[in-house]
């Protein structure tokens, strides 16, 4: 990845020294503007001399709306002293409009995701960030490397919320569903307890082959109780498992789901996902006996096995339909 | 842990992956907290809430913050909020700053509408929503004065887009929070319209996943943030109807964790105490939705563990010289001090009318003493479910705008009388 002229300098291997900018003569015709902060400010901020002036001459080209070269570093410089200045990104944007045009060899879309993925890689978790990202991948019209870009920070940090859904946005998109399950795949394997992972898998498939089909049914209610059996009390399958069912189709149709759960009742005793589902299961079968089974099952749920939520289990046993 | 061995799976796979590990660095952490009361039930009332020592620590912060803050020089507002909020749950008054925070707060109003992030920042709904709040908790005349309502409605109006949702600034993003900011600020200043709102309650109604929680945007994991955020904004919108309730509570009922007590953000996600808060509100709106004209035979209280969750807040989220945080571990900070505290707060107050227009319940809060008083309000048992000591009680806080309830009144009774 090329790195626009405009890039900090992060990978020298000493850092350079910060040079003021009334000491630079190629700022010498620029004044600064102090902030206003008032006279008596609430949780004022004790700012470096070097944020604080920098953030006053950043003020200076936002209020002449200077869209030059120095304009470039001089946002470059204040981003990397706050990268969640929004108004600095704001900025930004505008000053690469103007510059894009008047020497597109130097400033383009391509370079301009080259500091852009640097700075995500420094801040994943910067709202700012991975905004700017998507407008630029959204101009470039090339989500080529977003795919592994995204793979990369989930590498890091497999359940980052904005790096999820920025994947979701591209794959969407530009429709990048192959390969989308098998990374999945991949990335439950190395941690089934993703529930991020579990999330994609269930935007994959409705918004691919959906799950009207009996065979993708079949297959999706088997891929989690596989998981189940690894580790029962791991939550993320069973949400799964009854995301299946919200669609408004019926467990009676596919009666594995409560042949398995009572096989599971037996086994796991003392899960209480297990008896959970189950009373969802009998509430719809909507017999009296039924409804009498998911009343003691929420009974038993409320005075042992799931003691913490007693009273939502209280509320389900009394509102039973 | 306790859970998570009382189960053998079918291999030997069970404890692996970084789910485990992270929660057991955790769980560990917690277990030293929670000790003491294991060994000795009775000691719950040795477990005090640091009010002097939050109050100081929020006062310093008031004063002046240190360079690393620098990080939040585009949340000035947001500082000020957390800060005289948290403040203001603990009964102290910040009254006699009233007129310092009005001007600090005008700084940061822009001349075309809407509040930035700091003086000579762009307009942005998160900021201008924390801006408007705070000048409900200060609550005066003046205050309420300060907002330029019309350039604050063509600000709003400026953030709309055609799929019902709002940009956060000028070409921002887009998500939930923005939808619940602009929302919140509208209704607060009387400025709400159907064409403001228009498409808004069906966008909010894709985010919510098969989980039952809601996401991001549509498609994202469910999030206590943004489920938070989408179901205050339905609350407001009195569209609730989009959702389905039962998926939602019960999502957000498996959010609260047996062993560490606090709620978690996400499914196999870690305890934080500011979603004590984002996921604990959750309960009291859901219950107004349930229950819009509570009488005698309503339950009392919210469908969650109110007691634990103020266990962690009181024994793990406190940090002993003032503030709170995420989790043991971690450093205090004003988000987690006001979220932790408003989080305590929903825990402790089992009567929370919600009505978003001026009522006779809400009013009744106005005909007591106009001043701010500081004295801890003695309530009567049954509206309050207590861990510890009565002097843990902290005020009450309106679960749709973490402002105290009678705040949300005041400031309604003069927008809407415009």
């Amino acid at each position: 990845l090329t790195r626009a002229p405009s890039m900090s300098d992060d990978e020298a291997p000493k850092k350079k020294e910060w040079v003021p900018f009334s000491k630079r003569p190629e700022w010498s015709d620029v004044v600064p503007t102090p902030q206003d902060d008032g006279p008596n400010p609430v949780c004022p901020i004790a700012y470096s001399d070097q944020f604080r002036e920098t953030m006053d001459y950043f003020r200076t080209i936002l209020k002449t709306n200077e869209l030059s070269p120095r304009a470039l570093d001089l946002v470059t410089e204040a981003i990397k002293l706050n990268s969640a200045n929004y108004t600095a990104w704001y900025f930004r944007r505008k000053v690469l409009a103007a510059l894009f045009e008047k020497d597109p060899a130097t400033y383009n879309y391509r370079k301009e995701l080259g500091y852009v993925d640097g700075m995500c890689r420094g801040s994943p978790k910067n709202y700012q960030l991975w905004y700017h990202r998507r407008l630029v991948v959204e101009q470039l019209n090339d989500p080529s490397e977003e795919i592994p870009f995204t793979a990369e920070m989930l590498e890091e940090d497999a359940k980052n919320y904005h790096a999820w859904a920025h994947r979701q946005w591209v794959v969407e998109t530009y429709k990048l569903w192959d390969g989308e399950l098998p990374f999945v795949d991949h990335l439950l394997r190395e941690d089934m307890r993703n529930n991020s992972a579990w999330n994609q898998r269930f935007f994959v498939i409705s918004k691919t082959t959906g799950y009207a089909s009996k065979e993708v049914m079949a297959r999706e209610i088997e891929c989690a109780f596989s998981y189940i059996r690894k580790a029962p009390n791991n939550e993320s399958p069973w949400a799964y498992l009854r995301g299946l069912f919200v669609s408004g189709v019926k467990f009676s149709e596919y009666p594995q789901v409560k042949d398995t759960c009572l096989e599971f009742s037996g086994k796991y005793v003392a899960c209480p996902h297990v008896v959970s589902l189950l009373v969802d299961i009998y509430e719809q079968e909507g017999t009296p006996e039924s409804k009498e089974n998911a009343a003691a099952l929420c009974v038993k749920l409320a005075t042992t096995m799931d003691v913490i939520r007693q009273k939502y289990w209280r509320y389900r046993e009394k509102n039973l339909h | 842990v306790a859970r998570m061995s009382s189960q053998d799976g079918d291999d030997d796979e069970e404890w692996e992956g970084q789910t485990v590990e992270d929660q057991e660095e955790v769980t560990q952490k917690l277990d030293r907290c929670y000790a003491a009361l294991r060994r000795d039930a009775s000691k719950e009332n040795d477990v005090h809430l640091f009010r002097e020592e939050h109050i100081a620590w929020l006062w310093r912060g008031f004063s002046g913050l240190p360079s690393g803050y620098s990080s939040l020089d585009a949340s000035r507002p947001w500082l000020c909020y957390w800060t005289i909020q948290a403040l203001d749950l603990l009964g102290e008054s910040t009254a006699r700053r009233a007129s310092q925070i009005v001007g600090f707060l005008n700084k940061c109003q822009d001349t075309e509408g809407g509040f930035t992030g700091g003086p000579g920042q762009l307009p942005h709904l998160a900021t201008t929503y924390s801006a408007v709040l705070a000048l409900l908790v200060v609550g005066t005349e003046e205050a309420y004065k300060s907002i330029d309502r019309e350039k604050m409605s063509l600000f709003l109006h400026r953030r709309k887009c055609a799929n019902g949702g709002f940009t956060m600034h000028d070409s921002g993003e887009q998500d939930v929070r923005s939808m619940y900011t602009a929302i919140v600020v509208a209704k607060l200043l009387n400025l709400l319209t159907p064409e403001l709102v228009a498409g808004s309650a069906e966008w909010l109604a894709q985010c919510q996943t098969y989980e039952g929680g809601l996401g991001g945007c549509p498609g994202n994991e469910a999030h206590g943030g943004y489920t938070f955020c989408g179901v205050a904004a339905l609350v407001i919108l009195g569209r609730t109807d989009v959702l389905d309730m039962p998926r939602l509570l019960r999502w957000v009922a498996n959010r609260q964790m047996e062993d560490d007590r606090g709620f978690q953000g996400r499914t196999n996600k870690l305890v934080d105490s500011c979603y004590s808060f984002w996921q604990g509100a959750v309960f009291p709106l859901l219950s107004y939705v349930m229950h819009p004209e509570p009488d005698s035979h309503t339950p009392s209280g919210w469908l969650f563990d109110q007691r634990a969750l103020q266990q962690y807040v009181l024994m793990c989220a406190q940090h002993a010289q003032g503030g709170l945080r995420d989790k043991p571990g971690k450093g205090c900070d004003y988000y987690h001090t006001c979220y932790a505290l408003a989080g305590l707060s929903v825990a402790q107050h089992n009567d929370l009318v919600i009505t978003p227009e001026p009522s006779p319940y809400i009013d009744k809060h106005l005909d007591g003493n106009e001043e701010e008083d500081d004295d801890v309000v003695s309530v009567s048992s049954s509206s309050v479910t207590l861990f510890g000591p009565t002097e843990n009680v902290v005020e009450a806080t309106h679960p749709v705008y973490n402002v105290r309830p009678e705040k949300v009144a005041r400031a309604m009774r003069y927008f809407y009388s415009l």
